[in-house]
């Protein structure tokens, strides 16, 4: 759940959703033939395992990895777990046993009628990766090629997050500055051709792949707008469309704040941050929102915390071949003026490790709620064997006195649930987990909303803010 | 015509016109606005000459002998100029007559003077010396009808670093000095020639200073290189690495010798995607709000609106001073490596002056632009003198490739005899200069693969480098003697081999970086006491905590004498 944030961008970018289960063959395959499949199954998945026990910073054993494996795909059978089968788990000496293990599980749960390999898989990996502290995620290698030109805010496209309505792809948003901004595309707007090929029918997938490509190169697209039949032919060229990680806008007069809310940590982070110096240098104080704050790669949370910092230690990681301890270089963003830091547990990951960072060298007064305590910092590792990379927590962060930031009892559950009111996202609920390891605030917040997204125009919350910064009295005349 | 070669030595040589006829290079790097505004001196580095620009009909009417390589000019008083010629370590007093410029004065000043500021009452004139770091603060005479006034020093002020940038205060006695390479701002009363604070702002390559128009500010034009970020190209993409910026600092904490001289003050980023604006130089304030900073890496003007937005003006090639014009209109820009003055309005760029024919240019000389550029790198954002000033060092850290990988930044390397210290880098790799120019420009820069012939170039270029000169300093000969013995017997030569004193292995000398390298290759020690940290990550900072407090190879102990012995030695290197 630590990539939530991630994933969600991925998701409003690649629209990716699942179509429908695959037609069942209609001839009964050949148990050969099935055997092949239940070791590739096998396989694949010890390998995963292997992979999580090399790289992962603190991964649980290999027998409890397997069971949970098995337990899955007794769930995926529709089958009650056998009694014993932990025992059955211990027992196992060679790695030609836990193949044939998990393949004969496996073979249970494809003879059911409603097999789907994707689905399968989907249910067996999100089992695993729910006892992983700080989560798991399997990603084909050209998503984590995606995820790196997000993560580096390079990304190569024509500027739209496309979704399925009605079985037709529509451009959820437009992304400003893009190509097909540009070429005038609006929200709204179906895609009904690509490269002269109709869009009709084809998977959602299959149209974010004919619509990425190289920098530089063209594609062909019409466009219909919502409810007209008029379409627009455009050609568009595809480049970087960079993505704002940072918004801010100035609130109150006298005094004034800054509000800089950074949506996501990215390459681009500390740029933006700095491009807002003279622009607020007159303000009377800073209120930096991380609610929400997905941190992304720890690269780039150090040099945001850098930005932040004159000078100080930032905090440190814990990987499994060492610490690593992180310092601030001299002079840092708005040094002249007080800084507030809102929290809660949507801020979590480097998020929160920057929120501690600025806290512990008494550069910020945080307000609001604990944050999540589930500071893991993850990357992708090539699964051998495949073309799939596996998304890992291979370090803790942790304060630079050593203070956790992630409970004793590994976070394996996600830092807080959301559960959806309706679907246009009102009246959701963040539901926070467990305490330990969390980021307190030194002012606490006494707001009862807890709904997410964080509200964009917040008086409340900036009125706490301005008072613990002590501007809300008229500033000495200079 | 012009007396090529050879200067007629003497107090006052006759100056003599050239010809535009007679190509060569120039290398403007100072102005100085005279008579009113109608007329630009400009002084040539390259050729020692100056150059005589008439504004009004805009082009260049006189160019006079009057040095070997100057590095400064400012006006006197009507008629009065004075000049620093970096090459014989003088300052000139000159004199216009006529249409001339006379030579009627010279001062020995200490080595490498760089720059000089007068101050308000013309009583004092500070000369600032680069490799010597000394301020000659010198009383440039009145005029008593008839006898010619001389130069005279009155005090010399010692730094604890090389300077190179000065603006007068507003109290007309105090000068603030800025640091060559690094961050460092010393604070020198004229008067009482005492050095009254230094301190630091974050950044290096301090190449512009000037008072903002409402009086209340010091704008400072600087770099800055990251050592948290790496040299791969997305963090340069975003100018993570390496950036400039225009930082505004208030002006009372300026003057306040013992105040936070960060108090007040904030930064505007210079550079965005893709036009990096790399290194930023001399600065002309055109109100309160808009300020004229010359780009050299990039070829550019850049119109800065301290509130945030700014706009390019392209001009010529390494445009490093500026001075605005009498009326505030416009600015004239000295274009070092186009040989001309370019005109430019606060939003585009008028007419560009030629000072003379070039010459077709050297491979080394065109090895020199593309060390200046900004666009070999990717995104323009620094050059090759951006972390090699000026063929040295700016003293920071960097986390480059050339180590083999990311995550223990390592000290930048000056170039002063790289050519004869191979292998290059901290770990000794690689053999060859061309290779090693070219690693530098694909894995640090990341900018576009050079052609055989640019490599050729720059090589050519890094072949002229020399270390520097020793900082001087009155050493003590019989200290240097037995240093140079201690040297010996305690095997320093094992590894630091005269007489580059650097040798071709890679040595484990105890220290280790965050990637687990042990080996290193041990540096050049020429030039050794120009710099200003020393190892791999710069742990120590002075030559005597290398020794006495790292205890860098040192088999016994060493008395204190022994101590000073050696390290008189090694900065007579």
């Amino acid at each position: 759940m630590r990539r939530f944030g991630i994933l969600l961008l991925l998701a409003v970018f690649i629209g990716v959703v699942i179509c429908g289960p695959v037609a069942a063959d209609d001839a009964a395959p050949q148990s050969d033939e099935r055997k092949m499949e239940a070791l590739a199954f096998a396989d694949r998945t010890l390998a995963i395992i292997e992979v999580i026990l090399a790289q992962h910073v603190d991964p649980p054993p290999r027998q409890q990895l397997i069971l949970q494996v098995l337990r899955a795909l007794s769930r995926e059978a529709d089958k009650p777990e056998p009694i014993g089968l932990g025992r059955r788990v211990s027992q196992l000496s060679t790695p030609e046993q836990c193949r044939d293990l998990v393949g004969e599980f496996w073979t249970t749960a494809r003879n059911r009628e409603t097999y789907d390999p994707e689905a399968l898989d989907a249910a067996v990996f999100n089992e695993l990766f729910a006892i992983l502290p700080g989560g798991g995620q399997l990603l084909p290698a050209r998503e984590r090629a995606v995820e790196e030109q997000l993560a580096n805010n390079r990304y190569v496209g024509i500027g739209i997050a496309v979704s399925h309505h009605a079985n037709v792809p529509t451009i959820h948003k437009v992304v400003p500055g893009g190509p097909a901004d540009a070429a005038g595309a609006r929200d709204g707007d179906s895609i009904v051709e690509i490269d002269g090929q109709s869009t009709a029918g084809k998977p959602l997938r299959e149209i974010v792949n004919l619509l990425r490509g190289p920098a530089g190169s063209e594609v062909t697209i019409v466009l219909q707008e919502a409810r007209k039949s008029e379409r627009r032919t455009r050609k568009l060229t595809r480049g970087e469309v960079p993505l704002k990680t940072v918004s801010h806008k100035r609130v109150g007069s006298n005094p004034a704040v800054a509000s800089i809310r950074i949506e996501r940590i990215a390459a681009s982070t500390p740029h933006e941050l700095r491009q807002l110096e003279p622009v607020y240098r007159g303000v009377d104080g800073i209120v930096l929102d991380l609610r929400g704050t997905v941190g992304g790669e720890l690269h780039h949370a150090v040099l945001v915390a850098d930005a932040l910092l004159d000078g100080g230690a930032i905090g440190r990681v814990r990987q499994t071949d060492g610490t690593l301890d992180f310092e601030a270089t001299p002079g840092c963003l708005l040094r002249e003026l007080p800084l507030a830091v809102l929290v809660e547990v949507t801020t979590s990951g480097a998020g929160e490790w920057l929120a501690a960072a600025v806290q512990d060298n008494r550069r910020a007064t945080l307000i609001g709620r604990p944050t999540a305590g589930r500071a893991y910092v993850s990357e992708s590792v090539p699964i051998p064997g495949g073309d799939d990379v596996l998304v890992l927590a291979t370090g803790i962060l942790e304060r630079a006195d050593g203070g956790s930031l992630v409970g004793p009892a590994q976070q394996t559950r996600p830092p807080f649930a959301v559960v959806r009111g309706t679907a246009a996202g009102r009246d959701n609920i963040v539901v926070p987990g467990p305490v330990n390891g969390r980021v307190q605030p030194q002012v606490p917040i006494n707001s009862s909303f807890n709904g997410w997204p964080p509200p964009a125009n917040d008086s409340d919350w900036i009125r706490q803010a301005l008072q613990a910064l002590q501007l809300n009295t008229r500033p000495a005349a200079e | 015509m012009l007396v090529a070669g050879g200067w007629l030595a003497g107090a006052n040589p006759e100056p003599q016109r050239s010809t535009s006829a007679n190509p060569r290079l120039r290398q403007p790097v100072a102005l100085a606005l005279a008579d009113n505004g109608a007329t630009l001196l400009v002084a040539n580095h390259r050729s020692g000459s100056l150059c005589v620009v008439d504004l009004e009909s805009a082009e260049c009417t006189g160019e006079f002998e009057a040095a070997k390589s100057l590095a400064d000019i400012a006006v006197l008083a009507p008629g009065r100029v004075l000049a620093v010629d970096e090459g014989r370590h003088e300052l000139l007093g000159l004199r216009r007559v006529a249409g001339r410029l006379e030579v009627e004065s010279r001062l020995s000043v200490s080595e490498s003077p760089v720059s000089l500021a007068i101050a308000a009452d013309g009583m004092r004139c500070s000369v600032a010396s680069l490799w010597s770091r000394m301020i000659t603060v010198v009383e440039p005479g009145v005029e008593d009808g008839g006898d010619k006034p001389a130069l005279r020093v009155v005090h010399e002020v010692s730094l604890p670093f090389a300077p190179r940038e000065q603006q007068l205060l507003p109290d007309g006695r105090r000068v603030l000095i800025a640091d060559a390479f690094g961050g460092h701002l010393a604070l020198v009363d004229l008067e009482r020639g005492e050095l009254e604070s230094v301190r630091e702002v974050p950044g290096h390559n301090i190449r512009g200073l000037a008072l903002s128009t409402d009086g209340r500010h010091l704008l400072v034009s600087h770099q800055g290189l990251n050592r948290l970020a790496r040299t791969d190209e997305d963090d340069i993409h975003w100018g993570l690495v390496v950036s400039g910026s225009l930082r505004v600092l208030s002006l009372d904490a300026v003057t306040d010798p013992g105040a936070d001289i960060l108090k007040g003050s904030w930064s505007v980023p210079l550079g965005d995607v893709g036009h990096g604006a790399g290194d930023p130089g001399q600065i002309a304030p055109v109100d309160d709000h808009h300020v004229l900073v010359a780009a050299g890496g990039t070829g550019e003007v850049l119109d800065v609106d301290l509130r945030g937005p700014i706009r390019r003006i392209h001009v010529g090639g390494r445009p490093i001073a500026i001075v605005l014009s009498a009326d505030r209109s416009s600015a004239y820009v000295a274009d070092a490596f186009s040989d001309s003055v370019s005109v430019v309005t606060p939003d585009r760029k008028g007419l560009e002056i030629p000072l003379g024919d070039m010459p077709k240019l050297s491979s080394a000389d065109r090895g020199e632009r593309l060390f200046y550029d900004a666009g070999l790198s990717h995104g323009g954002w620094f050059s090759c003198h951006s972390c090699h000033t000026d063929g040295h060092t700016n003293g920071n850290l960097a986390d480059t490739l050339g180590d083999g990988s990311f995550g223990s930044p390592k000290a930048v390397l000056p170039l002063g005899g790289v050519a004869e210290t191979a292998p290059w880098g901290w770990t000794g790799r690689i053999t060859r200069l061309e290779d090693q120019i070219e690693k530098s420009v694909q894995t640090t820069m990341h900018g576009q693969p050079l052609s055989d012939e640019q490599t050729a170039d720059l090589a050519a270029f890094l072949k002229t480098l020399r270390p520097p000169p020793r900082l001087k300093h009155h050493l003590e000969q019989d200290a240097v003697e037995r240093g140079r013995g201690l040297f010996g017997s305690l095997r320093c030569d094992t590894c630091h081999v005269p007489p580059t004193y650097s040798s071709s292995e890679s040595y484990d000398v105890g220290l280790t970086d965050e990637a687990g390298q042990r080996r290193f290759n041990p540096p050049s020690l020429l030039g050794v006491g120009q710099r200003r940290g020393y190892f791999h990550d710069l742990r120590a900072s002075s030559l005597r905590d290398a020794i006495a407090v790292h205890r860098h190879q040192v088999s016994r102990e060493l008395s204190p004498h022994e101590l000073s012995d050696l390290v008189e030695f090694l900065r007579s290197l």
